[in-house]
């Protein structure tokens, strides 16, 4: 009998969970995206002179990071953690097997191929809050 | 590479080539198959040769209804490959890469940076 009643409380424990990590991502994800948007053209004004703006655009970048690993705890699915996590390794360097090394300076043509893993993290992440809309 | 990967390299690639001034976009009118039949709107179409392909970006105004009767106006950021005078593909999606396409492009057309010469 207890075991019953104890598989029950984890269901309705995991069930819990699962309603909270769905309204927080309601609340949180569309906020998120509008973060992630605004960089965007910031960041890319700013690539013209690429030389001279180093630094705005790496902290602009570490900006998107942050967000981008605050929203990656709020998804529900896997695919979407998974293009989240691949954004965020793009900021690390593989030293040796497991050993990575944090990166913080970029080229010119790394910036821009962030810039464009970052927009099409935005395209995803729209396309999820229509289907928020829904839940 | 899924479809949304694709156009945003080549966004990404247009948005080099506009800023280096490598390709030049223009005004056009737009194609039949886009403008015949609809009550939209298009504000400004732009398009370019890329690689000895004609692409294109445009502006679509369009009423939104919330009910039957009810509507407000909305405007989408479009860009669309262009094959002998028809759009044959269009990249509709709410991408900050599209959008500052759409700004570079527009800027290059208006010619701002003549006037500083």
């Amino acid at each position: 009998m207890s075991f019953i009643s104890l598989a029950i409380s984890i269901f309705l424990f995991l069930e819990a969970r699962k309603i909270y990590k769905l309204f927080i991502g309601k609340a949180r994800i569309p906020e998120i995206n509008k973060s992630l948007k605004k960089i965007y053209p910031d960041v890319s004004e700013k690539m013209n002179d690429f030389e001279n703006n180093k630094e705005y655009i790496f902290t602009e970048f570490l900006n998107a990071k942050s967000l981008v690993e605050s929203l990656e705890k709020k998804l529900t699915e896997d695919s979407h953690k998974k293009k989240c996590r691949n954004f965020v390794l793009m900021f690390t360097t593989k030293k040796y097997f497991f050993y990575y090394r944090k990166k913080i300076e970029f080229t010119d043509k790394e910036s821009w191929l962030l810039l464009r893993e970052l927009s099409a993290l935005v395209v995803t992440l729209s396309e999820l809050e229509k289907d928020l809309k829904w839940k | 590479m899924d479809t949304v990967s694709k156009f945003e390299n080549l966004i990404n690639i247009l948005i080099q080539q506009t800023n280096s001034n490598t390709i030049r976009w223009n005004i056009g009118i737009p194609p039949k198959n886009l403008s015949y039949g609809t009550d939209d709107f298009f504000p400004l179409f732009l398009y370019t040769e890329y690689q000895s392909q004609s692409l294109g970006l445009y502006l679509r105004r369009y009423r939104y209804y919330h009910d039957e009767s009810e509507y407000s106006w909305c405007e989408d950021t479009v860009f669309c490959i262009i094959k002998d005078d028809y759009i044959v593909y269009k990249y509709e999606k709410n991408s900050p890469a599209l959008l500052d396409l759409f700004d570079k492009a527009s800027q290059q057309v208006s010619g701002i940076d003549n006037l500083f010469k």
